[in-house]
C-alpha cells in the first residue's frame, strides 16, 4: 500500500515539473484571411551602420507548406534570415538559416530569442516611431512586402 | 509511512532550495570607460548603490537588446516603486574593440535609455576579459559576416546574464538577461535595501 501511495506521489511530482519545463508553441490558426498573411511587424531600434531585427507572425491559411527563404531592404546592407539557438545552460548564439519552412495551416511567430529577419549594418537610424519596409520572398507565395514600426529598446 | 514523509520532506527540500540571494562574493575592481568617455572604477565607485549589471555587445540584434529592455522594465518598476534613486545600471559591454564609448552612447540614444542612474561601459580586451572571468561570463566570437564594403562583422555566443551587487559591491545574484523575471529581481532589489 505504502509502495502505491509512494509511486502515486513520485508519478504525479514527474508530471506536474514535465508539463512546467516545456515551451513548445502549439501551431494555431487565429487569423482567419485566406493565403499567407503577416501580422504584427515591428523593428528593434538600430543605430546608422549597426544592426537590427524584424519579427511578425506568419499565417499560413493553404493546403501547402511555403518557404521562406530570403529577404530585401534598403534599409541595409544585408538583409537574412536569422535564429538565436542555445548552446550550453545559459549561452545564446545567433546564426544565419537558409530557409524556414511554415507547414499549411499553421502559424510561425518570428520573435526575439528566435527567428528573425537580420537588418545587418543600417543605412540610417532606427527609433522607436520610425517606420520601414522590408521584402520577404516565400518559395510559393512569392514577395510579400511589410512595413513595421521601430519599437521597444 | 516513513517513506511518504521522505517524500514530502524532498519536495518541501526542492522548494527551500530556491533562496533569494544565494550568493556572496566580493568583486574585484576593474577601471572602466563609460558612454562619456569618462573613467569609473567598477564596483568601488557604485558602493552604496545596489548594482544591476547587464552584459552586452552592441552588433547583437536580438538577445542583447532583450537584455536591454528588460533592465529598462526594472528600471521601470523601481521607478514606480520609488525606490529607483538606490540603484544603479550598468551596461557592460564584451566586444571592447568595437563597442567605443561613441558606440555605446548610440546605443543608448536610439533607444532612448534613461541614462539618470544607467551607465555604458567598456575597457581595454585586457580588463574586460578578466571582469568577465570573475562573473563566470563567457563570449566567443562565432558566426562572421562580411559586407559589401568588404568590412567584416562577428557575432557572439555568448552567457545570457544579468548580475545583481549589494551596497557593498559583492556579487548577490545571476538571472539570464533576455528571460529575468522582473518580479523577482525587484523583490530582490527590495531585500537588499531592507537588509541594509
Amino acid at each position: 500500500m505504502q509502495n502505491k501511495i509512494l509511486a502515486t506521489i513520485l508519478i504525479l511530482f514527474t508530471i506536474v515539473f514535465s508539463f512546467g519545463c516545456g515551451e513548445k508553441e502549439k501551431p494555431e490558426i487565429s487569423n482567419t484571411e485566406e493565403g499567407l498573411v503577416i501580422n504584427n511587424p515591428w523593428f528593434r531600434p538600430g543605430s546608422l551602420n549597426r544592426n537590427s531585427a524584424l519579427y511578425f507572425e506568419v499565417y499560413n491559411n493553404t493546403d501547402k507548406e511555403d518557404t521562406l527563404f530570403a529577404a530585401e531592404s534598403d534599409l541595409a546592407k544585408v538583409v537574412q534570415v536569422h535564429e538565436t539557438y542555445n548552446k550550453g545552460n545559459d549561452m545564446k548564439g545567433m546564426r544565419h538559416v537558409d530557409f524556414v519552412v511554415i507547414p499549411a495551416h499553421s502559424k510561425l511567430v518570428f520573435k526575439p530569442g528566435g527567428y528573425h529577419i537580420m537588418l545587418v549594418g543600417l543605412n540610417k537610424d532606427l527609433r522607436p516611431g520610425d517606420t520601414g519596409e522590408v521584402t520577404i520572398l516565400f518559395k510559393l507565395n512569392g514577395k510579400i512586402q511589410i512595413r513595421a514600426e521601430v519599437k521597444g529598446k | 509511512m516513513k517513506k511518504i514523509f521522505y517524500v514530502i520532506l524532498f519536495i518541501a527540500g526542492l522548494a527551500g532550495c530556491i533562496e533569494n540571494l544565494p550568493l556572496d562574493e566580493e568583486i574585484d575592481n576593474y577601471k572602466l570607460i563609460n558612454q562619456d568617455s569618462t573613467t569609473v572604477v567598477f564596483p568601488e565607485d557604485f558602493k552604496s548603490k545596489i548594482l544591476v549589471v547587464g552584459f552586452i555587445f552592441t552588433n547583437c540584434p536580438d538577445i542583447c537588446p532583450l537584455t536591454t529592455n528588460n533592465m529598462h522594465l526594472i528600471q521601470e518598476e523601481l521607478k514606480k516603486e520609488n525606490i529607483n534613486q538606490n540603484v544603479q545600471f550598468l551596461s557592460i559591454s564584451f566586444d571592447p574593440e568595437i563597442d567605443k564609448p561613441s558606440v555605446l552612447k548610440k546605443f543608448a540614444e536610439v533607444r532612448d535609455l534613461d541614462l539618470s542612474n544607467w551607465q555604458l561601459c567598456t575597457g581595454s580586451p585586457s580588463t574586460i576579459e578578466k571582469l568577465l572571468d570573475e562573473f563566470n561570463v563567457l563570449a566567443v566570437q562565432a558566426d562572421t559576416i562580411y559586407l559589401p564594403n568588404n568590412k567584416v562583422q562577428y557575432y557572439y555566443v555568448h552567457t545570457d546574464r544579468i548580475s545583481l551587487l549589494d551596497q557593498k559591491g559583492n556579487l548577490r545574484k545571476n538571472y539570464p538577461g533576455s528571460k529575468i523575471d522582473i518580479k523577482e529581481i525587484t523583490t530582490d532589489i527590495k531585500e537588499l535595501i531592507n537588509a541594509k
